[in-house]
């Protein structure tokens, strides 16, 4: 537990002077917010199964593009970057075992995830009158649910990947698409239908309809198409780091 | 014939039949030697000689192919376990973190062990306690070789592996560091040093491995390896033009050539075969300026035994 807590300070004085982490985590979100509450604002829609608003649905949503950032970005890129260096090999040379590594790293960016989502809360509030009909717990879980997958599929990437220069290119292939088909940048139901659907199946996707879900009020069983897909990429991510994992 | 030296002692390491291969290319091959408590142990060798990958699969950083590896009295799989803080280890290319800094990198790693020195002590000997608030990655080559070593020196180690632990050193910090080696050694622990640098290899080892190709070729004390100086021959010829080995056949037939400028030195049959020397060279229409038998330096004497399929199996400790 003292390694544990050791290690993951480390890592998160290692996140905190990262200038780039800390734009894409916390700075860019909240510019969208601020864009997109000006120009869409937050006002309720005449109709509709959901009362939501733009910034309501936007909040959880940029809380997913930050898990997307961290897991389609920062843990494949960082991970080959230190594989190639050598950093992992010597860091198991100095006992530093393969689960503390992991523990310690997904342990940091749950922090960084909450901070953000906290960050977002803050701001919708503050500045567009943002409302919440869920429950807080779920959020929280249904967050920490959304957000270990996703970063599961990062280590699978960092796993399958061999260099960090490949990282960069196939993880920004699989970023920015899921990005913009997932609902974050633009409302899903104001796409082609087809463009839509293929959207939705991503991983993101599902966090995405997962996390506005529970923030709207809706039920985990209403939700459950999304959990079960999620959970799947879960253990098939799981199971292919454990198997394809290299640190050198 | 070159003679070995078993460790004397209670034993920290010991190594029977340790191989280890790339595809087709055996990067360790039937590796044995032992290491006691006390003694400094040299493994000897150019780059790619196989050093790093004996420490590698010594330590189970790497899995050998075959091999038995008894560290500190434990033996098999479950080693790593059991021994854990007991062993150090610097690896060749070590590095850390780039945005930690030197104190919080070694406060870190202190984490990882039950007992360990004061980050205080290890800095001193190593001297960086004026970089200890500097980011690993703002760190010039030595003094990140430093850390490396810092970091293994740490647990305060009863077996202690240094993998080029000099290299990028200057001569200041490479005397420091010799010294706390000594004092350790002093103490009692057990230190592997593998290094290309002969004469650090002769001031602290109290035994030397050469290593060449995957292969111990020769285990011995400095003293021992200073007396082989004396067994291997080295003729030396110098001509009027540039010398080809390839026109004189007779030559690798007699020994091992390397060429000088405007000759050639044979390592290995003496100066008995001086006068078959001058012969060839004179029908291979040569003409011939000096020729003598010296001594080899050690350095020569190094290549020498490095050089492909040397020495067999002589000297290789059993």
């Amino acid at each position: 537990m003292k390694a544990l807590r050791a290690v993951a300070w480390a890592f998160l004085k290692i996140q905190l002077r990262e200038p780039t982490v800390l734009f894409f985590l916390y700075a860019f979100p909240s510019m969208l917010l601020i864009l997109f509450g000006i120009i869409f604002g937050n006002k309720l829609p005449p109709a509709g199964r959901i009362r939501a608003g733009y910034i309501d649905l936007q909040v959880p949503a940029l809380a997913v593009m930050a898990m997307g950032t961290i897991a389609f970005q920062q843990i494949p890129s960082s991970i080959a970057a230190r594989r190639e260096a050598g950093v992992l090999r010597t860091l198991r040379s100095q006992h530093l075992s393969p689960a503390l590594y992991m523990g310690a790293d997904l342990l940091v960016h749950l922090l960084m995830i909450t901070f953000n989502l906290v960050l977002m809360v803050g701001l919708g509030r503050g500045l567009f009158k943002m409302r919440f009909a869920g429950n807080a717990g779920a959020v929280v879980l249904g967050l920490m649910f959304c957000a270990v997958t996703l970063f599961s599929v990062g280590y699978m990437l960092a796993g399958v990947i061999p260099s960090a220069r490949m990282a960069a290119a196939i993880v920004n292939s699989l970023f920015f698409p899921m990005l913009f088909l997932s609902g974050i940048a633009i409302p899903l139901s104001t796409m082609p239908a087809k463009v839509g659907r293929v959207g939705g199946w991503s991983p993101m996707g599902h966090a995405v309809h997962i996390m506005q879900g529970l923030w709207t009020g809706q039920s985990w069983a209403e939700l459950q198409t999304s959990l079960i897909v999620l959970g799947a990429f879960m253990v098939v991510s799981v199971a292919v780091t454990l198997k394809a994992f290299r640190w050198r | 014939m070159f003679q070995w030296a078993p460790a004397v002692g209670p034993l920290a390491l010991e190594v029977r039949g340790l191989t280890k291969r790339y595809g087709k290319q055996i990067a360790a091959n039937d590796i044995h030697f032992s290491v006691a408590r006390g003694e400094i142990f040299g493994l000897l060798g150019p780059n790619g000689a196989g050093k790093t990958t004996i420490i590698e699969c010594v330590t189970g950083i790497q899995a050998a192919d075959s091999g038995t590896v008894v560290l500190l009295g434990a033996e098999g799989v479950p080693r790593a376990r059991q021994v854990r803080g007991q062993v150090g280890i610097q690896l060749q290319d070590a590095r850390f973190l780039a945005r930690l800094t030197v104190r919080e990198t070694l406060q870190m790693i202190s984490t990882l062990y039950r007992h360990t020195l004061p980050i205080e002590e290890v800095l001193d000997q190593l001297l960086l306690r004026k970089e200890q608030d500097k980011q690993y990655r703002s760190l010039s080559g030595g003094q990140r070789q430093r850390v490396a070593v810092a970091a293994a020196l740490l647990p305060d180690p009863d077996l202690l592996f240094l993998d080029e632990m000099s290299t990028g050193l200057d001569p200041s910090a490479r005397q420091q560091l010799w010294e706390v080696l000594v004092k350790l050694k002093a103490r009692g622990k057990a230190i592997v040093l593998s290094t290309h640098f002969m004469d650090e290899a002769v001031k602290l080892c109290d035994r030397i491995a050469f290593v060449s190709e995957g292969k111990l070729v020769a285990v011995g004390t400095p003293q021992e390896l200073a007396r082989r100086i004396t067994e291997v021959a080295c003729v030396e010829f110098i001509v009027a033009e540039e010398f080809a080995v390839e026109k004189v056949g007779l030559l690798s037939d007699l020994g091992r050539v390397e060429p000088v400028p405007y000759g050639a030195r044979l390592y290995g049959p003496g100066r008995k075969v001086i006068p078959q020397v001058v012969e060839a060279i004179g029908k291979a229409g040569y003409d011939l300026i000096r020729i003598g038998e010296i001594q080899p330096t050690l350095d020569e004497l190094f290549r020498f035994s490095t050089l492909p399929d040397a020495g067999q199996s002589q000297g290789v400790e059993r």
